[in-house]
């Protein structure tokens, strides 16, 4: 036996039928415990009131990672003698070997400590990165995934949070601001549109009565932009919420014969953006 | 009939009595019932209770006749307030321009604050102004208005504002030109409104701006409440309501009829169940008074003798055996009510019932939906239709608030 099979010897332990047991029941047992943190609590949140849910949904991400640390360090001590000198020489060799074979996917598990830790996204939370917006449904280790309004569902390597900005609506808050637009031909009386959108905010089922209800115009080179920027109960009803502003408020248009502007369908001219953007909050 | 007159007894607080807004007091629930309604109220659906033991035999409990019901506990006179309201605004007659000019009560849901109001102004002979149709509030029909302008004579009582809106664009600018109108009129008014009205028009228009401050009948607590229900006995004689599973004395109405002052001692050990229905009704009378028709039963042949004369030897057999409150069923929303039904519940509340109709243009988001939403409501018994509106029912009313602000939707202060 030469010096260095002696060193590796003297750092691994002898692995015998039994520690291979315990390594397997370490496993498992994460894995289901991991389960039970997926599932359950998505479950738990489902069924409570709603702002309990945001309270719940984002410590799974954190429960999945200590989870993840814990049958780690129950694993290694079953492998090596756990001195500090074998653990140095260990981790190193290993994150060395790790690291170039899953250079991406350790990019990945980083991020997500990183996104954990800043609170960047969390589930329940309403996030747009990149091209994609949707609900933050669950914050794995290498992804996250995330639902559209169109319930497609976009899985999003944590690795992106190092060169794409992250925009969070809501935070882990329950709400959200929205914004409804819309464009009007300049020739109406501005001052009965306005109150009449404060109307049709303050009207909608969904409006949260408690935060600020703002109207803001402004006059552009192809008519009026109003903007209305109030806040539903729940930012899993901002799109209902929108859609009832703007059925309100084209009623209210008709009756003070105020017209919405259009843009050609063909030439030259850039159409202004769709009613109901969201704003962030 | 051995029913005391309110006003006559000098010994008590009036069991009626006004207050401004802001010096409501809710009866505090006991605190059992608080910790069981915070740890099941984080989930949502029904739950069950668990059975208590029982004194007396179910089998040989029965629901009473509504005959029986009506001498045990008749309907609440709404006249029984008026003395307080005149106490509260008495002035308003007199009143000259000026911010007292309008004057508003408030009050919740089957508080009798609308009956109390209305039937004030006819024993005063002031004009009720009758509520517009929907479709004349949507119209902004200014011939409503025109007809119930005027500066001079008796004061203008409004009974039902929340029937003067309607939770749409065109429905609040209705109310703006009517509020508009009355602050500008010399003429005195008094507004009675729902408490879910005034919390959404306080938050959304700033309501009582311009007005003095609203005025509403105090909840009842425990104690009163207790003397209420012995004053809604109508027929002759004592008699004891005692809680089917233990025996308790639930009122001390023996007492108050003239019982042997013996029975004093043992009317000492009273049930909490009075303390209980008092929180869960949040004090409000009708309320209390419909699940406290709901509690009641007799023993077999307990029915006949109640309908007798006055036979002394009888006295002692006279017991109305009230179900214990964990036995209660209490009305819960269906377990598959969403943002729909809560929505609904919210629009009925906060317009004092509405009719299909007019909750579909208040409700548009919902569109088709809305029909079947109430025929599933009315199925759980959370909501009823009565004289062409759907409101929320007495019994259902607790389920609905709780949830309702559960969701985070606007909720009354009361």
């Amino acid at each position: 036996m030469n010096d260095s099979e002696v060193k590796l010897v003297h750092i691994v332990r002898h692995l015998d039928w039994m520690s291979a047991v315990e390594i397997a029941a370490v496993v498992a047992g994460a894995w289901l415990l991991t389960l039970v943190v997926r599932a359950g609590l998505p479950w738990v949140a489902d069924r409570l009131r709603p702002s309990g849910r945001m309270k719940i949904l984002p410590w799974i991400p954190v429960l999945r990672f200590l989870i993840l640390l814990a049958a780690i360090g129950a694993i290694v001590p079953i492998v090596i003698r756990p001195t500090l000198q074998n653990m140095v020489v260990i981790f190193g060799a290993v994150g060395l070997a790790v690291g170039f074979a899953f250079k991406d996917y350790l990019s990945n598990v980083i991020g997500g400590v990183a996104a954990i830790i800043e609170r960047a996204y969390r589930p329940g939370d309403w996030v747009r990165i990149g091209d994609a917006y949707g609900e933050v449904r669950s914050v794995g280790l290498r992804s996250l995934s995330l639902v559209t309004p169109d319930d497609s569902v976009v899985f999003i390597p944590h690795a992106r949070l190092w060169d794409t900005n992250v925009s969070n609506a809501n935070a882990g808050k329950r709400d959200l601001m929205c914004v409804a637009d819309f464009f009007l031909h300049p020739d109406h009386d501005a001052a009965a549109v306005r109150q009449g959108l404060a109307d049709v905010a303050v009207s909608s089922p969904y409006v949260n009565l408690d935060r600020s209800i703002t109207i803001v115009l402004a006059d552009e080179p192809w008519g009026t932009h109003y903007r209305v920027k109030a806040y539903p109960i729940d930012s899993r009803y901002q799109f209902e919420f929108i859609s009832d502003l703007t059925v309100r408020a084209k009623m209210v248009f008709a009756r003070v014969a105020a017209s919405p502007v259009t843009a050609p369908v063909s030439g030259g001219c850039q159409p202004p953006p769709a009613n109901g953007s969201l704003g962030t909050g | 009939m051995n029913r005391p007159d309110s006003r006559s007894d000098t010994t008590e607080a009036p069991l009626w009595h006004m207050v401004p807004l802001a010096d409501y007091q809710r009866p505090a629930r006991p605190a059992a019932d608080a910790v069981r309604s915070g740890f099941f109220g984080l989930f949502r659906g029904e739950r069950q209770r668990t059975p208590a033991g029982q004194l007396v035999a179910e089998e040989e409990l029965r629901q009473p006749s509504v005959d029986l019901l009506n001498m045990l506990a008749g309907w609440p006179d709404w006249r029984d307030p008026i003395p307080a309201l005149e106490q509260t605004l008495s002035d308003i007659a007199s009143s000259d321009a000026g911010p007292h000019r309008i004057r508003t009560v408030v009050g919740a849901p089957y508080s009798g604050t609308r009956e109390t109001v209305r039937l004030w102004a006819e024993q005063r002979q002031w004009p009720v102004v009758a509520p517009p149709t929907p479709e004349r509030i949507l119209a902004q029909d200014e011939s409503w208005l025109d007809a119930i302008a005027g500066d001079d004579g008796p004061p203008l009582v409004i009974a039902e504002l929340e029937h003067c809106m309607l939770r749409h664009p065109f429905g609040l600018a209705f109310l703006r030109r009517l509020l508009d109108r009355l602050r500008a009129s010399p003429r005195p008014c008094l507004i009675a409104t729902n408490s879910w009205t005034w919390a959404y028009l306080t938050a959304t228009m700033g309501l009582g701006d311009g007005m003095a401050t609203p005025v509403t009948l105090q909840a009842f607590d425990a104690d009163r409440l207790a003397r209420w229900f012995g004053q809604l006995v109508g027929c002759d004689g004592p008699v004891l309501f005692r809680q089917a599973n233990d025996g308790a004395h639930v009122l001390s109405s023996a007492s108050k009829a003239g019982a042997d002052p013996a029975d004093t001692q043992r009317l000492d050990k009273r049930s909490s169940f009075v303390a209980r229905l008092a929180g869960y009704s949040r004090g409000i009378a009708g309320l209390a008074w419909g699940i406290w028709r709901q509690s009641l039963e007799a023993a077999l042949g307990e029915e006949v003798a109640l309908g007798q004369a006055e036979d002394e030897a009888a006295a002692e057999q006279r017991v109305i055996w009230v179900r214990p409150w964990s036995q209660i069923h209490h009305r819960a929303l269906p377990a598959d009510a969403d943002l729909d039904a809560l929505l609904v519940l919210h629009a009925l509340l906060i317009h004092g019932g509405l009719a299909a109709g007019a909750l579909t243009t208040v409700l548009a988001a919902l569109g088709a939906r809305a029909p079947a939403v109430l025929r599933s409501l009315a199925a759980h018994g959370i909501v009823e239709e009565h004289q062409g509106r759907w409101q929320v029912t007495p019994l259902g009313y607790p389920a609905a608030r709780e949830a309702i602000e559960s969701e985070g939707l606007m909720v009354d202060g009361l």
